[in-house]
C-alpha cells in the first residue's frame, strides 16, 4: 500500500507531467492513467482514503494555481470514483477565502464542486462578476445546477447580446441540462430561445426535433434581478405534446447506464 | 554521461525493438545511441529516451491506402471524455450527457452532431493510431467484434476500461505511415512490433494471431468522421 507522502507525490508527477505528455496509442494521458489506477482502488479501502488525504494536500499546496492544473485536476476529482463529499466543502472554503484568484481558474473550480454534488446560493454566485461576465457558460452551469434558472437566462441572454457566448455552446449543454432539469428543461429552453439569432433558434428546434421535444418560445426575458427560486417556466408546457410531458417529466436520471441500446431521450 | 549499456540493459525491450526495426535507419539508430549516451544522469534516462522517440515520430515509410479506404480509430472513454471536457469548457458530467445523448440517436443524426460540435477538435494533438481492415476497407469497423478490438489491438486496459471506435478518412495532405519503434515511444515499445501490425494481447492471442494492420498519422480532426460512434460495454 503506498502512503499519503507517496500518493501526494503521484498525483503532482501525473499534474506537472500532463501538459506536455504525448497521448498514448489509444489517447492515454498520465492524469487519465492515475484516474484509473485509483478508479480500481477499493472505495472502503485505507489505501482509497490515502488518496483522500493526499489529494486535500495536493488542494492545499495548490489552492492558486492556474486554469489548466484546475481543470486536470478536476479531471481526478470527479472522474477518478474517489468519495468526493468533503472536497465540495473545501473547495468552497477555498473559494471563500479567495483561492484561486484567476477568473478562468475560479470558474473550472465552482464548476468542479458543482459536480461533485456542492451548491451555491445565488447572492454568492451574483458576486462573481467577473465569472459571470468572462466565462459566462461556468456561471450558467453552477446556477442552472442550483436550480438558479431565471439567473441562468439572465445570464444567457446577456451574453448571447453581448457576443460573449456563442450559439453552439449553448447547443453542448442541452443534453447535461435536459438530464439535470427533468421537467422544467424546455419551459427553460424557451426562455432563452428568442434572444438567439434566428437561424440558432432553427436549430435547437431542430435539435429538441430529433429527440421528439418541442419547446414553446417565451418572448419576454426576466430581467436581471428578478430572480425567482423554484419551478417559473410551468407556463412553458402549453403547446407541448402529452407524450414529450411524459418523456420530460420522466427523464432518466443522470446516472442512467451506457448500455449502447438505450435513447437516452425517448427512453 | 550514461554509457549504452545501461540502457540496454535497463531497457532490454525497447532496445530490442529499436534494433529489430527495419523503418528505423542506421542514422536514427545512430543519432539515438548518441542522445543516449549524452544524457548527464540515469535517473532520467527513460524521459531521455523518451524525448528522442517523440522528436523522430512519423519517420516510417507512407502507405498507400486503397481508393475509398478508410481508417478505424480506438479511444478510451475516458480520455475521450476529458479531452472534450477540457476543449470545451464543459464539466464531465455534461460530456458524458453529451456522448449519451450522441449514443442514442440514429447513426445519420449522431454523425450530424458530432461533425457540428467537435468537428473542428484534434482526435489527438500528437499522432494518431489507426487500424487498417483488410476484408472491409471502407468501413473498417464492419465485420470486427467490437468488444476483442482492444485485445486484437495490443492495447492497455483494466477489466472496467472502456472504449470508443470510429471510423474516419484522412483529409488530403495528411498521409498514413508504417509505425515505427520511435512512434511507440519508450512507453508502449514492449507491447509493440515491427512489420505494420499490431500484436495481440496474450489473452486474445489464439484468435489473432497474426495481429490487425496498423498506422500513424499526422493530427486528424473529429469533421474526418465517416461513421458513428461504436463503443465497449
Amino acid at each position: 500500500m503506498s502512503t499519503i507522502e507517496e500518493w501526494t507525490n503521484t498525483i503532482k508527477r501525473a499534474l506537472e507531467n500532463e501538459p506536455k505528455a504525448v497521448p498514448g496509442r489509444a489517447g492515454e494521458t498520465p492524469v487519465g492513467d492515475l484516474i484509473t489506477q485509483i478508479q480500481s482502488l477499493d472505495p472502503g479501502s485505507d489505501e482509497m482514503e490515502a488518496v483522500q488525504r493526499a489529494l486535500e494536500r495536493v488542494i492545499g499546496q495548490n489552492a492558486n494555481s492556474d486554469a489548466e492544473w484546475w481543470i486536470n485536476f478536476s479531471n481526478i476529482l470527479c472522474l477518478s470514483g474517489v468519495p468526493s463529499r468533503d472536497f465540495g466543502l473545501a473547495l468552497d472554503r477555498m473559494l471563500s477565502a479567495g483561492s484561486p484568484a484567476e477568473p478562468k481558474a475560479r470558474a473550472h473550480v465552482y464548476v468542479t464542486a458543482t459536480d461533485i454534488g456542492r451548491r451555491f446560493p445565488l447572492p454568492r454566485l451574483a458576486a462573481e462578476t467577473q465569472i459571470r461576465a468572462q466565462f459566462p457558460l461556468q456561471w450558467i452551469d453552477v446556477a442552472v445546477a442550483g436550480d438558479q434558472l431565471s439567473a441562468a437566462t439572465d445570464c444567457i441572454t446577456e451574453a448571447v447580446r453581448s457576443g460573449t457566448l456563442r450559439t453552439s455552446d449553448l447547443f453542448l449543454r442541452l443534453p447535461g441540462w435536459f438530464q439535470r432539469l427533468g421537467n422544467q428543461f424546455t419551459p427553460f429552453v424557451g426562455s432563452w430561445l428568442a434572444t438567439l439569432p434566428s437561424g440558432s433558434q432553427g436549430g435547437v428546434v431542430e435539435w429538441l426535433r430529433r429527440r421528439g421535444l418541442k419547446v414553446s418560445v417565451r418572448t419576454t426575458v426576466q430581467p436581471m434581478g428578478g430572480y425567482r427560486v423554484g419551478h417559473p417556466y410551468e407556463a412553458g408546457f402549453v403547446g407541448i405534446p402529452a407524450e414529450s410531458r411524459t418523456f420530460i417529466r420522466q427523464a432518466k436520471p443522470r446516472n442512467a447506464s451506457l448500455n449502447g441500446s438505450a435513447n437516452l431521450l425517448t427512453g | 554521461m550514461v554509457d549504452f549499456a545501461v540502457f540496454t540493459a535497463t531497457y532490454a525491450a525497447q532496445h530490442a525493438a529499436i534494433e529489430g526495426d527495419p523503418e528505423i535507419s542506421d542514422v536514427h539508430r545512430a543519432e539515438f545511441r548518441q542522445h543516449i549516451e549524452a544524457c548527464r544522469d540515469a535517473s532520467l534516462l527513460y524521459d531521455h529516451a523518451a524525448d528522442f522517440c517523440h522528436s523522430r515520430q512519423l519517420s516510417g515509410r507512407a502507405v498507400a491506402l486503397s481508393t475509398g479506404e478508410r481508417l478505424g480509430r480506438a479511444h478510451k472513454r475516458l480520455e475521450f471524455v476529458r479531452l472534450i471536457a477540457n476543449s470545451l469548457g464543459l464539466s464531465h458530467r455534461d460530456v458524458e450527457d453529451l456522448l449519451q445523448d450522441w449514443l442514442g440517436l440514429g447513426p445519420s443524426d449522431q454523425l450530424t452532431e458530432v461533425h457540428t460540435n467537435i468537428g473542428h477538435l484534434l482526435m489527438s494533438a500528437h499522432i494518431i493510431w489507426a487500424f487498417r481492415n483488410e476484408t472491409s476497407a471502407a468501413k473498417p469497423l464492419t465485420g470486427v467484434n467490437i468488444p476483442d478490438l482492444p485485445c486484437a489491438l495490443g492495447l492497455q486496459y483494466t477489466a472496467t476500461t472502456m472504449f470508443l471506435f470510429w471510423e474516419f478518412e484522412p483529409p488530403s495532405g495528411v498521409g498514413p505511415h508504417m509505425s515505427t519503434a520511435f512512434d511507440a515511444g519508450m512507453r508502449y515499445m514492449p507491447g509493440w512490433k515491427p512489420g505494420g501490425k499490431t500484436l495481440p494481447n496474450a489473452e486474445c492471442r489464439d484468435r489473432y494471431t497474426e495481429g490487425m494492420p496498423e498506422v500513424v498519422l499526422q493530427p486528424v480532426h473529429f469533421s474526418a468522421l465517416t461513421g458513428h460512434l461504436r463503443w465497449t460495454p
